[in-house]
């Protein structure tokens, strides 16, 4: 083999995490750089997000944290020369990204070879038509579908039988399908056809055979250069088609098909992707109408993809590891991908022997939407997977996993409803079709055929909700004998709901269960079902008899991971997790995981000692603390999911190591946060808590308005306002149901002062501050939401000795050993402290790639037990370089639409961050924007719609703009505000009159929207309607004064004059 | 549904390991040779493949019967294995084919059906040790009894026991399109890509001698798969040695190669627990093309003493065990695995276009 290592291949990454794009993009990266580098080969990466693995510098060669835009990644190709361009690891961003570097020439002028798959199949695997074109050429069938200009034509179509009812109505030239729809009636078909006609401006619709409630079946194809293809696993999805497969509950392998019915759908996506030449991974999407054995191709992804880390997680079958080596040309039969189990090459087929089950976790509790209805559109953060030896055990495993609003299968909100009003909400896909199903069929069983009916869920599965059940009404209190909790556990019923039925608590049936010895075995994911010997370390639980998991004779720690992406608790979690299990091991202990999100690095098998891919609950960590005997178990590296596990962990006398229970409590309880901050006199706001809403109002009054009110103990600022007055109060009340597990409300003063946090090690005598951020966002929104600064630029040194005085103070008081993360707020030369955590936080892997400090290898250390001393550290750590890093929140809104507002508040909205880094503050903004897909420099225009109050900060930033050349939109107020201090602009009118916002969004080129809405202005609802026009038209929305006068700051230094002489 | 099901039978293997379960289908004492397959679905197909016929078919896949029991996909008119293990029976089928419950299925066909056993042990033990005999029978028999049952019993004559008729599809033969059909257990599918082909089909059994085909106007001879020790039907290689001097075309599939790879003179060797599943990659060695492969085999063509006028042509990816042998200069080619699939993937099935070619030539 030729020398490789001269040969660069340059990787470009998936950029921030927004839906459907998330951690998955890290896994599959991470994988494919250290592929290739087995390979031999130097891997240059792209990727400007900070929260991945990939991007640490031990996984590529070379690492540039820049935007995924063509200047850019035209520059670092122009530096760097690569011989080769890997794009297929990247998700969408990056093949989009390839094919314009490929159309602008830029390949080509630098001899860049596009590695894998071949431009031009991506291209026409992307492009709706062309596929159209491809599929119809190899015979492969795809809905059939006709243009019309009349009804009467569309008649004739159903009458000749060419099409069939249902039938979706496309109009022709209309944004998002607008007026379209889907009939299954002629009567329907007349109206809403007449109507598309209408609306289309050429008067033309186009008709599409409905393959809506077919099954959905996906498959994941590998092929190599020479044409050896693979089928790595299929998946069926629970939720027929109509449900995006992000958002459907899935099962791997498919359960429901025949061996014909199974080899058919492989048949056509391997004669598909052979079509396409792919070369490494492909995603295959099939509907099969189980009536009659027809399918149709619904898309390909020639690609890794959310889908293949789930197939990979799901087989053990590294897909992006081997899609990296195929695509510099390896055979599958040669590619050896686990060294632990050097019998099966990558030709095998992956054989299963255990039921895979995936569900989404959505963002819906979160927005306290009571819409939730799912279509082809992906709007779920996360997901959980979990593995079973029955589909109750495995889809239950995964359902206790998903940490939403509801415990297990009850949802009291249904269950509150009539079977007739229940049957009315499943006919609508919706993101709890799950527990109206349940609801259902805990009234009636006999609905289960009309469910079918309306659901079009396969029966199978549907009588298998129903068997959960029909099992849970048989347990009584005195019944639990050894032979029904074996029965219960086989099922996957959990301890908590055997608890609750019982009335026991949780912790007395694992007491009982393991006084009867009904204890989970563990099982190896080894590919290949038994057929070959495989020590590959990971596992999964189940009740049958053999244990295969091993327990060694060395020291181990158990490290509890964080569950699945959820908005206020990222991928950033994972990134810790990951590092403190590398830590783990280079400090000489095995390193037991455990997670159950499929997406992330930490659930990969080759990164620790032992995977358990197993719910992160109380019973399911417990029972492998109780097989494993580990050390200790550390629990502060995987977010609020696993430190909530302390209390119960504690009790059950378990090691955990680290910050003690006692520290984590007051940190986390307001009242005895804010008495022990009185007692080491840091200043805190003033605040309280009550377990009494109606005192609420009082508490109010004491502190002052305004306030901010939130429950205590939740993830991600979840139902936190800033209230203004009284009133505001009684709708916050009235807006909120706060369930059982809501038991406080805090009420604080909101201090509107300058943000900052700082992330420090602590062994609870000593101290090591890697790094202050300062938020360019005053206080009032969300950390998370808000644009962070390293180094600090406007905080004196006074200042920031002060903060770190604070911190030393805290960490000593409350002996936090680890990580503590605390926000402060700098209020008229006062520094208060806002809250603190004890545990890794959000802003850790940006920290850590700002500073180059593996700070959770140092933190890890400490939990471990070594002092600080050790280490020579300074108490705060100086910036090395003159550079700015910057971490811009990304949003998901154009997915969430329906539910999110993009006003930012004290409640994180944000999917996900990008990293900016440059030479000045301004620079690295940019950078940092662009990354989060937002270009302030692209065209001219503005628009603002700004609070009164807001006004007199207003002017200065608005002037630059203006006299930079930018053409200025404001609405009544604002506009007379301007007009008066002489700026110009132009007025935009309400809504309902002419030249309102929506005609301008459709018109003019803006670059953004400033959009700031007092809490009582009285045109709340417009400020609303403008950002949602924002948002589908993909226009960013600023909702921060200070981020608008940055911004400001940043056009006047970056952006050209373009003016006539 | 939670009613404690106490167990009704027993599984003890020639090894000596025993495990607890409980039966369905039909409640009878079998003694057979044990054989674990990876496939998913397909256990219809699998049930009634004549190579299954004495063995107790172990799956590795957790949950079976879900799709039920369809009137399509039988290889033959029964069940021919002598049992199913598995973990979980699933009654509550789905599917647009299904008429009935794997349950039924099994009792109507007398073959008795276990579960609640961990699958995956068995598996285990049925790899480190070999295919091992082992004897299901209710949980209140002697273990000592059935044990020694269990050693007494021999497990042969697997052809010979079958009984396999002659049939026929064409009462007129024709020299271009009459292919002889030696059925050990041939499976339906592999009939019916000789009959879309256009084949007349002459179905014969392992005691047809070559002089009574020799009469018969036909373009060549197929060995079929079947189950069961290759080296048993002596008198049958005999006759298929007659067959190779006299220049017939021979084509084979499974027992119908290790057949032939016999009469060329080569060996056989047992395999420590054969090739059973649906995935299986095997290399086209010509082509240098990997295929995923159906294999259902526990005996294998050794390397030893080679015949040099015999060239490999497929050998397993996994293991390197020749998958199929190919004449120099005689029309006479074979594979091991599986070109019919059913189950398993179509890749293969070029492979009769091959044997079409053969035929023709």
């Amino acid at each position: 083999m030729h020398n490789n290592v001269s040969k660069k291949i340059l990787v470009i990454g998936s950029g921030p995490i927004v839906i459907g794009q998330a951690a998955e993009f890290d896994y599959a990266g991470t994988q494919g750089c250290l592929s290739l580098k087995e390979e031999g080969y130097f891997v240059i990466l792209v990727n400007p997000n900070p929260a991945t693995i990939m991007t640490d510098k031990n996984i590529a060669d070379t690492v540039y944290m820049e935007p995924l835009t063509e200047d850019f990644v035209k520059w670092i190709i122009s530096k760097e020369k690569p011989w080769g361009l890997l794009a297929t690891l990247g998700g969408q961003t990056a093949l989009n990204l390839a094919v314009k570097l490929h159309k602008s020439g830029i390949l080509d002028k630098y001899n860049v070879t596009v590695l894998g798959t071949p431009i031009s199949s991506i291209i026409a695997s992307e492009d709706r038509e062309v596929f159209r074109q491809e599929m119809l050429k190899i015979g492969q069938p795809i809905p059939k579908s006709f243009t019309v200009n009349s009804v009467s034509q569309a008649l004739d179509l159903i009458e000749k039988k060419q099409l069939n009812l249902p039938v979706v109505i496309r109009p022709s030239y209309t944004l998002g399908g607008l007026g379209g729809g889907i009939v299954s009636t002629l009567k329907d078909l007349e109206i809403i056809l007449k109507r598309g006609l209408e609306l289309s401006p050429i008067s033309q619709c186009l008709l599409e055979q409905s393959i809506q409630g077919f099954k959905e079946v996906e498959y994941e194809i590998m092929r190599d250069c020479s044409g050896n293809t693979i089928s790595v696993c299929n998946m069926e999805n629970i939720d027929p088609v109509g449900v995006h497969t992000g958002d459907s509950m899935v099962v791997a392998p498919s359960l429901t098909l025949t061996n014909k019915q199974f080899n058919m759908l492989r048949t056509a996506s391997i004669n598909i992707i052979n079509h396409f030449g792919i070369i490494g991974g492909c995603n295959v999407q099939l509907a099969l109408d189980t009536k009659t054995d027809e399918y149709y191709v619904i898309e390909i992804n020639p690609r890794v993809s959310r889908s293949s880390a789930l197939a990979s997680k799901a087989t053990g079958y590294p897909i992006a590891k081997v899609s990296s080596k195929l695509a510099v040309n390896k055979l599958l039969k040669d590619i050896i991908y686990n060294s632990k189990n050097p019998n099966v090459s990558a030709a095998l087929e992956p054989a299963i022997d255990y039921i895979v089950t995936k569900i989404p976790r959505f963002a819906f509790d979160k927005f306290k939407s009571e819409e939730s209805s799912l279509g082809t559109q992906m709007q779920a953060t996360g997901e959980t997977m979990a593995m079973g030896r029955t589909f109750e055990e495995s889809f239950l495993k995964s359902l206790r996993g998903i940490e939403n609003e509801y415990k297990f299968i009850w949802a009291e909100k249904y269950e509150k409803l009539s079977v007739s009003k229940l049957l009315k909400l499943i006919e609508k896909p919706n993101a709890y079709l799950f527990y109206q199903i349940i609801a259902i069929l805990q009234k009636d069983e006999t609905q289960l055929n009309k469910i079918n009916h309306i659901t079009k869920i396969n029966t199978f599965f549907l009588n298998k909700f129903l068997n959960i059940i029909k099992i849970l009404k048989n347990i009584k209190t005195d019944n639990l004998t050894k032979e029904i909790l074996f029965k219960l556990k086989k099922y996957g019923i959990s301890d908590y709901a055997i608890a609750k039925i019982t009335n026991k608590t949780e912790q007395e049936i694992f007491h009982l269960r393991k006084q009867m010895n009904v204890l989970p075995v563990y099982k190896i994911v080894d590919t290949c079902a038994a057929e070959f010997k495989a020590a590959t370390p990971y596992f999964y639980s189940t009740y049958s008899q053999e244990n295969e998991s091993i327990v060694s004779k060395k020291k181990k720690i158990i490290i509890v991971g964080s569950g699945p992406i959820r908005i206020g608790q990222g991928v950033e979690f994972d990134y810790s997790t990951v590092h403190c299990i590398w830590a783990i091991q280079k400090l000489g202990y095995e390193a037991i995981i455990i997670n159950n999100n499929p997406e992330t690095v930490s659930t990969d098998y080759s990164v620790g000692d032992k995977l358990y891919f197993e719910p992160l609950t109380f019973e399911d960590v417990m029972n492998i603390i109780n097989h494993e005997q580990p050390e200790g178990i550390i629990l502060q590296f995987g977010g609020q999911t696993a430190l909530n596990l302390s209390q119960t962990l504690k009790q059950e006398n378990i090691k955990i190591l680290g910050t003690s229970l006692e520290a984590i409590n007051i940190s986390e309880d307001r009242k005895l946060f804010a008495e022990k901050m009185n007692e080491i006199e840091v200043l805190t706001p003033p605040s309280y808590s009550t377990s009494d809403f109606n005192e609420l109002e009082n508490l109010a009054t004491k502190i002052g308005y305004p306030i901010m009110v939130r429950p205590s103990y939740v993830i991600g600022g979840k139902s936190m306002e800033i209230i203004e007055s009284p009133k505001d109060l009684k709708t916050y009340l009235s807006r909120h149901s706060f369930g059982d597990e809501i038991k406080t409300l805090l009420v604080d003063r909101y201090v509107l002062g300058i943000e900052a946090e700082i992330d420090a090690v602590s062994d609870g005598t000593n101290i090591f501050i890697p790094g202050v951020m300062e938020h360019i966002e005053k206080a009032g929104i969300h950390s998370g939401d808000s644009t962070a600064v390293y180094p600090t630029y406007s905080l004196s040194e006074k200042v920031l000795k002060e903060m770190c005085k604070i911190t030393l103070k805290i960490c000593k008081s409350l002996k936090v050993i680890g990580l503590i993360n605390i926000q402060f707020i700098i209020w008229q030369e006062k520094i208060y402290v806002l809250e603190i955590n004890l545990r890794s936080s959000r802003t850790i892997p940006f920290l850590s790639k700002a500073t180059n400090i593996n700070i959770v290898e140092l933190a890890t250390k400490v939990i471990m037990g070594h002092r600080l001393k050790e280490f020579k550290l300074p108490l705060l750590h100086k910036p090395k370089d003159n550079r700015y890093f910057i971490k811009a929140p990304v949003f998901s809104f154009i997915k969430l639409w329906k539910v999110a507002d993009a006003l930012l508040g004290p409640e994180m909205k944000s999917t996900g961050e990008a990293i900016g880094i440059d030479r000045t503050l301004e620079k690295a903004l940019y950078k940092a924007l662009l990354s989060a897909h937002i270009d302030v420099l692209r065209h001219h225009s503005i628009a603002i719609s700004v609070n009164r109050k807001l006004w007199p900060n207003l002017l200065k930033t608005v002037l630059i703009l203006s006299q930079l050349g930018y053409k200025i939109y404001a609405t009544k107020d604002t506009s007379l505000f301007l007009t008066k201090n002489k700026i110009p602009n132009e007025i935009i009118h309400k809504i309902g009159e002419k030249n309102n916002i929506i005609d301008l969004i459709k018109k003019t080129n803006l670059s953004f929207i400033v959009n700031i809405p007092g809490n009582k202005s009285k045109n709340r609802e417009d400020y609303k309607v403008i950002r949602s026009k924002a948002i589908e038209k993909n226009i960013a929305v600023i909702s921060s004064i200070d981020l608008f006068e940055k911004i400001a700051v940043l056009c006047h230094q970056m952006k050209y004059l373009i003016k006539e002489i | 549904m939670l009613e404690t099901s106490k167990y009704d039978a027993q599984i003890i293997l020639e090894s000596g390991q025993f495990f607890f379960a409980n039966y369905f289908g039909y409640k009878k004492i079998t003694i057979c040779e044990l054989v674990f397959n990876t496939a998913v679905c397909g256990y219809q197909e699998a049930l009634t493949d004549p190579s299954y016929f004495k063995q107790g078919l172990v799956f590795t896949f957790p949950l079976i019967g879900i799709y039920g029991i369809n009137n399509k996909d039988n290889e033959s008119n029964k069940i021919q294995a002598s049992a199913l293990i598995i973990e979980n029976l699933e009654n509550d089928f789905s599917n647009n084919h299904a008429c009935e419950s794997l349950n039924s299925f099994l009792l109507k066909n007398k073959v008795p059906g276990i579960h609640n056993i961990d699958t995956r042990y068995l598996t285990k033990i049925i790899r480190e040790n070999g295919s091992l005999k082992a004897i299901i029978a209710p949980i209140e028999e002697d273990k000592n009894e059935l044990l020694n049952l269990l050693q007494k019993s021999i497990l042969n004559h697997h052809v010979e026991e079958l009984n396999i008729e002659k049939h026929k599809t064409h009462e007129v033969y024709d020299r271009n399109k009459t292919l002889i059909v030696y059925d050990f257990g041939c499976k339906e599918n592999i009939l019916n890509y000789f009959k879309k082909e256009n084949f007349h089909l002459y179905c014969v059994n392992h005691h047809t001698k070559y002089e009574e085909i020799k009469k018969i106007p036909h373009c060549g001879i197929f060995l079929s798969n079947g189950p069961g020790d290759p080296t048993e039907l002596k008198a049958f290689i005999e006759q298929l040695k007659l067959m190779i001097d006299n220049g017939e075309k021979l084509i084979g599939i499974c027992l119908g190669h290790q057949l032939i790879s016999l009469a060329l003179g080569l060996k056989i060797q047992k395999l420590k627990f054969g090739h059973h599943s649906i995935n299986h990659p095997v290399i086209n060695l010509k082509e240098n093309k990997v295929l995923i492969t159906s294999q259902n085999h526990n005996y294998v063509t050794s390397e030893e003493n080679w015949n040099p006028q015999v060239e490999v042509t497929y050998r397993s990816v996994n293991d390197g065990t020749i998958e199929g042998i190919r004449h120099i200069s005689k029309k006479i080619m074979s594979v091991q695995f599986h070109p019919e699939a059913n189950p398993g993937p179509y890749e293969a099935e070029y492979v009769f276009n091959e044997f079409k070619e053969l035929l023709n030539a």
